[in-house]
């Protein structure tokens, strides 16, 4: 063994070292500035008090709690990403008493068709599998998951609703005349 | 006369056209693949005006000449880059689950591990650490180091290979990935953070990670002190003109000028030897191994925990940001399309930022 192979071991060795005591060090520090200066806790999940689509509704009134951050990760260092919504501002409630959670389907249900669209446009990908692998990251293919379910759900009631024929109101704006009210 | 008339034709040498093809590649790489295109772009235009014949451009008087001397010889680009980068990273997610700060550790073992395979090649010491450090999948620190460490023939194939690799490891990535993890493992779904960082933990992180980088590796300290000044201005919401600037102009004209004064390193007579393919190669090899010992310990890790972290994350620890996080989530979607994983890779993700920092001042430490 040369001894200039020798040095790269020590190197190695201490190197590695080093780098696990500093962040094991840091690790201590963040749980002490987290038991310190503890943050907010995250806002419970809100019921969505929705009697238009009965099937997200009933997956929505479940763990809706998960991911709006994927949005805000995937955008984060990346120079030049376009600007997506922030999850700060998707997970608090809104001020009309629209539920944050909807509102929160709704942005991510906007910003994958956003993504879709532009994927689209940009035609075919040169490489199959970064093609493949960055559509499995920003389109789950099927709604199966509750955002998925609920958003589709949000986005098809605000923007993809038809007009009722004249004559059949779901809901009317003044109670009956007959007294039963709304 | 003659020759005058046919202007610098005569002076255009076989090394020459091969280090057009070059530039022509990089910028095609960049713009049809979409590899990387803010930095192979500038780089592949900076190997084609540098292989010029006759124009003399990247000579010390040319003037990426002069972008070379201001910039990359005294290291003043990568800490400015550095300073949009931490002005753009969020560590919050560090900040909520700080178990994750671990996997930023393990994925710097490729650093190391190249070192050791660059030895047994033949490298000297210097060398081999600037080599070693492509591991570290961060341009700014690769550079950084390697023009401290590294003759000035390697500097631009050493950084043409880090930014190259980081473009590919959404392809590099998965097959280990999956090589090392059983699909129950990969379908492990991890609890959403309970609390969000506080105003105060998200200031003071940054403060105290200065003080303690630049203590355990004092080298280190121009590019921690930046990435984290960077994040200061992020988070201290009173200087948003300054973080919009960090965020923006100031890193996307550092990127540009960068980006040229890397790729008029690379001039036939010192791009066009076997030793090249030696960085690309060990390069390679540096990234992987940095992949299965980031993804090893996530496996611990899921044993340790009960089965609750999801070791996928620990390849983030490569500190490619934010692909690496991306390529976890997408990995762990193959499995179930309901694991949104990218939340809670993004904490090694930002750890392997900070330790790949720190391996770099650790290396410059023991070999300057």
């Amino acid at each position: 063994m040369s001894a200039e192979f020798a040095e790269g071991l020590r190197l190695a060795g201490a190197g590695m070292g080093l780098v696990f005591a500093t962040l094991v060090a840091l690790m201590v520090i963040l749980f002490a500035l987290g038991r310190f200066f503890p943050g907010e806790e995250a806002e419970e999940a809100v019921e969505v008090p929705d009697t238009h689509a009965p099937a997200a509704q009933d997956e929505a009134a479940a763990p809706v709690a998960e991911p709006p951050a994927p949005i805000e990760a995937a955008a984060a260092p990346a120079t030049g990403s376009a600007p997506v919504p922030q999850p700060d501002a998707i997970a608090a409630p809104a001020r009309d008493g629209v539920p944050g959670s909807k509102v929160a389907a709704l942005a991510v249900a906007v910003y994958l068709a956003m993504e879709q669209e532009e994927a689209e446009r940009a035609g075919a990908s040169p490489t199959p599998s970064v093609a493949a692998a960055s559509q499995a990251d920003t389109q789950p293919s099927q709604p199966t998951s509750n955002w998925g379910i609920l958003g589709r759900a949000a986005l098809w009631q605000s923007q993809g609703r038809r007009p009722s024929a004249y004559g059949h109101r779901a809901h009317s704006a003044y109670p009956s005349s007959r007294g039963g009210g709304a | 006369m003659f020759g005058e008339t046919l202007g610098a034709i005569p002076d255009l040498t076989w090394g020459a056209v091969a280090m057009m093809a070059v530039a022509l590649l990089l910028v095609y790489l960049g713009l049809a693949r979409k590899y990387e295109p803010l930095l192979l772009l500038p780089i592949g235009i900076g190997v084609l005006l540098a292989n010029l014949p006759a124009a003399g451009i990247a000579e010390e008087d040319g003037f990426l000449g002069i972008l070379r001397k201001v910039g990359l010889d005294n290291e003043l680009f990568p800490l400015l880059m550095f300073l949009g980068v931490g002005a753009l990273t969020d560590f919050t997610p560090l900040l909520q689950n700080p178990t994750t700060v671990l996997l930023g550790a393990a994925a710097q073992f490729g650093i190391f591990a190249a070192i050791m395979a660059a030895l047994l090649l033949g490298w000297d010491l210097n060398n081999a650490g600037a080599i070693g450090i492509i591991g570290s999948a961060d341009g700014p620190t690769t550079i950084f180091v390697s023009t401290q460490l590294a003759d000035p023939d390697l500097w631009g194939p050493i950084a043409v290979a880090a930014y190259s690799y980081m473009a590919l490891v959404p392809l590099l990535q998965p097959p280990i990935m999956k090589l090392l993890t059983t699909r129950r493992e990969r379908q492990v779904k991890m609890p959403y953070p309970s609390r969000a960082a506080s105003y105060k933990a998200r200031i003071l992180f940054p403060i105290i990670v200065i003080i303690l980088a630049s203590l355990v590796a004092p080298k280190a300290a121009p590019l921690v002190g930046m990435l984290m000044f960077g994040n200061i201005l992020r988070e201290a919401g009173v200087v948003e003109r300054l973080a919009k600037a960090s965020q923006n102009e100031l890193i996307n004209v550092t990127t540009i000028f960068l980006g040229l004064a890397v790729g008029s390193t690379m001039t036939a007579d010192r791009f066009l030897e076997p030793h090249t393919f030696g960085i690309f190669a060990l390069g390679l090899f540096a990234f992987a191994i940095a992949t299965v010992s980031g993804v090893l310990l996530g496996k611990i890790m899921y044993l340790a925990s009960g089965r609750k972290i999801n070791p996928l994350i620990g390849a983030a620890g490569v500190s490619a940001v934010p692909m690496a996080a991306r390529v976890a989530h997408s990995v762990g979607q193959e499995s179930d399309s309901d694991n949104w994983l990218i939340v809670h890779a993004m904490g090694p993700n930002v750890a392997g930022v900070l330790g790949s920092a720190i391996a770099g001042g650790v290396v410059l430490g023991a070999l300057l």
